[in-house]
């Protein structure tokens, strides 16, 4: 560079030859004293000041690049009001064995207890799925107040195929649909993976009720804001378990945190064979099905 | 001041300009593109202002020198006061809407992303309903001892009793003996949320159909609670911990498969896949069990096994004369058409400790125990 500096007339901006005669163009932010800018002095210093824009645009793009999505380490410490909790250490996901399920509907009356769930409305729930022989499934929910099966759907009579229960609930999606469509922010994606609503914001649209492919969302009756899972973050971020995992009979749920190695969510995840509800559609759900069926959708 | 020659000044504020909304275009880009807050928003408000500021200057500079060209001709220089007023009422505008928007919106909003902050907090905060069994052991150390070695082990006490908080709560205001506000089901519905045969339950997993069950039992009133008969706390009195008992690779039944189980006389086809019946394995007990009295039931009736993984159960072994009793205890609820009912303990007093004592017989024969022991 120093050598290149000496030369004279080697055009770089380093160069103390401004004041060389340069007949075509004259050097940016130079001009003869008394002469009025002209088209071309500002065309110039446009684009001078468009290069500038662009840099700083490709230094920024750069920057965008190098962050790490979410989901991965960070080794941030925690940021203030968390207690002794850091969210950045934490990746939460659930687990649902479909084989082990008893449709007993421990885990929503527990739900219903824990979140103080308005009658008639559940943040998780057990679809119930009887085929008919020949395929065609019967689907059906328990939504008394007991959320329980009192009688095979199907009558006795019928020629059935396989039955099983499905528990159900939010997804904590990675790239949460419902978060994106919010117009003001009231549902967001928190740094340890947990989709949640903020009730002071949200302004009960409804825009993400509709546009969970999951059905997790409702409009909450009482407080008439978008209500669902939140996967009891009250608990989890204390070291305790949600109330539905808590009080599930037989072990069918858990939840776990990808980011911990001891974790008995990565021997499931590694061992078992699971499957995602709706893969395609690119919502990168965090909740794994164990022994799922083809027939849940 | 306007009619200053030197009006190149104007363009140059026009460029400044441009760069400068290049600059906010650009900031407020990477601010909603990016999950966390990139720049402050107030920087990006200045220099917005600013970008107006240097066009409207130099728009009035570029303005003046054109008018200073024709002015040539005229008496008076133009007046471009409106266009100052106008750069007045933008510049105070915008200074108004940013002092608004700084006071409406939540100070925590964009801390990590595009929401406050403090939601996060306040999700945090909120105070858990359920305890978890340890915690429920500190007052009642006695039911859960039994409750540990038997099958329910693995289920919550707050499964069946619901959320301790309010009970807890109840308990620091009232003490001990006002302590209730628990949910004690003295019902059968709540033992047939997980009990009741429905066709959707894992074969695998106790379920019955009540009223078969209560018919085959001599039971007449469909309200009895299945608490007369079974405690939730120790349902089969096994006489050591579940999780001890002898390991069983697992068994497929044609009950596993098959909602109705084929006659004990029917083939098995012949592209039929090989089950493992008790007796596949067990002949000699089971050619034995034939002609004993309770040749009628299953041998899981008795030989109850627990699920402990895919691939293995546990067998438990009763020798409580309760598990016995289950069937054939005498209760004011039952008439004589249930199997043979006993008034124990009176009926074996000093004569036995168990049932098999004395009716081994009715059982099957018993060979020698293996010599292995039990314990895996």
């Amino acid at each position: 560079m120093s050598n290149q500096g000496r030369k004279p007339g080697s055009g770089t901006a380093t160069s103390p030859t401004a004041s060389d005669p340069q007949p075509p163009q004259r050097p940016v932010g130079e001009r003869a004293p008394g002469k009025a800018w002209g088209r071309r002095q500002f065309l110039n210093a446009g684009a001078a000041g468009g290069l500038i824009v662009i840099l700083v645009g490709m230094r920024h793009e750069s920057a965008e690049a190098g962050t790490p999505p979410p989901g991965e380490g960070e080794g941030k410490s925690a940021p203030p009001g968390f207690g002794d909790y850091n969210w950045y250490d934490h990746y939460w996901a659930y687990v649902i064995d479909t084989t082990k399920c008893i449709g007993c509907g421990s885990c929503m009356r527990a739900c219903r207890r824990e979140n103080k769930v308005p009658k008639d409305y559940f943040r998780t729930w057990i679809e119930r799925y009887e085929l008919r022989e020949g395929g065609e499934a019967h689907v059906d929910v328990a939504l008394n107040e007991q959320a329980s099966f009192d009688a095979d759907a199907l009558p006795a009579g019928e020629k059935k195929a396989k039955s099983f229960f499905v528990p159900k609930i939010c997804n904590h999606c990675a790239q949460s649909v419902c978060s994106q469509v919010c117009p003001v922010g009231a549902s967001y994606q928190t740094e340890d993976g947990v989709v949640l609503v903020d009730a002071e914001r949200c302004i009960g649209c409804a825009y993400c009720v509709q546009a969970c492919p999951y059905g997790s969302r409702f409009i909450n009756p009482d407080t008439h804001i978008a209500d669902k899972c939140t996967l009891c973050y009250h608990r989890i971020t204390k070291g305790k378990t949600t109330a539905c995992v808590l009080s599930c009979p037989v072990g069918a749920r858990m939840v776990g945190d990808l980011k911990d190695p001891k974790s008995p969510l990565h021997e499931i995840l590694r061992e078992r064979r699971y499957t995602l509800l709706h893969p395609e559609l690119g919502t990168h759900p965090k909740c794994y099905y164990i022994g799922m069926d083809i027939e849940v959708k | 001041m306007l009619q200053s020659p030197r009006a190149p000044t104007g363009w140059l504020a026009l460029v400044l300009a441009v760069v400068l909304f290049g600059v906010v275009i650009l900031m407020a880009r990477a601010e909603v593109a990016a999950p966390k807050p990139v720049y402050n928003l107030t920087t990006i408000v200045i220099i917005g202002i600013l970008g107006f500021a240097a066009a409207a200057w130099g728009l009035v500079k570029l303005g003046a020198r054109g008018k200073q060209a024709q002015q040539s001709d005229e008496e008076k220089p133009a007046d471009y006061s409106h266009v100052l007023w106008l750069l007045g009422i933008l510049v105070v505008g915008l200074g108004g809407a940013a002092t608004v928007r700084y006071f409406l919106v939540p100070k925590t909003l964009g801390e990590f992303g595009y929401y406050r902050g403090d939601a996060a907090r306040e999700a945090r905060a909120g105070v858990p309903q359920h305890q978890g069994k340890e915690r429920c052991r500190g007052c009642h150390p006695e039911e859960p001892k039994a409750h540990a070695k038997d099958v329910h082990s693995k289920v919550e006490c707050e499964t069946c009793h619901g959320a301790a908080a309010e009970h807890l709560a109840h308990f620091e205001k009232e003490g001990m003996f006002g302590s209730k506000a628990i949910f004690v089901p003295t019902t059968r519905e709540p033992c047939l949320w997980c009990h009741r045969r429905l066709a959707a339950r894992p074969s695998s997993f106790p379920q019955v159909d009540p009223d078969e069950h209560y018919a085959f039992l001599g039971v007449g009133d469909p309200s009895t609670p299945c608490m007369k008969c079974h405690s939730p706390h120790e349902p089969l009195f096994l006489d050591r911990p579940v999780h001890e008992a002898r390991m069983h690779p697992v068994i497929q039944q044609c009950t596993d498969c098959h909602k109705v189980r084929p006659a004990k006389e029917a083939k098995r086809p012949e592209d039929h896949p090989a089950v493992f019946e008790c007796s596949y394995c067990h002949q000699d007990l089971a050619r034995d069990f034939a002609k004993r009295t309770h040749h009628n039931l299953d041998c899981s009736r008795c030989h109850q096994v627990y699920r402990e993984s895919p691939t293995a159960v546990r067998i438990v072994k009763h020798r409580d004369p309760r598990f016995c009793l289950l069937c054939h205890a005498k209760k004011p609820f039952r008439t004589d058409a249930a199997p043979p009912l006993v008034d124990w303990p009176a009926h074996g007093q000093g004569k036995a400790d168990t049932c098999i004592d004395c009716h081994a017989d009715n059982i099957h024969g018993s060979k020698p125990e293996p010599a292995a022991p039990e314990t895996p």
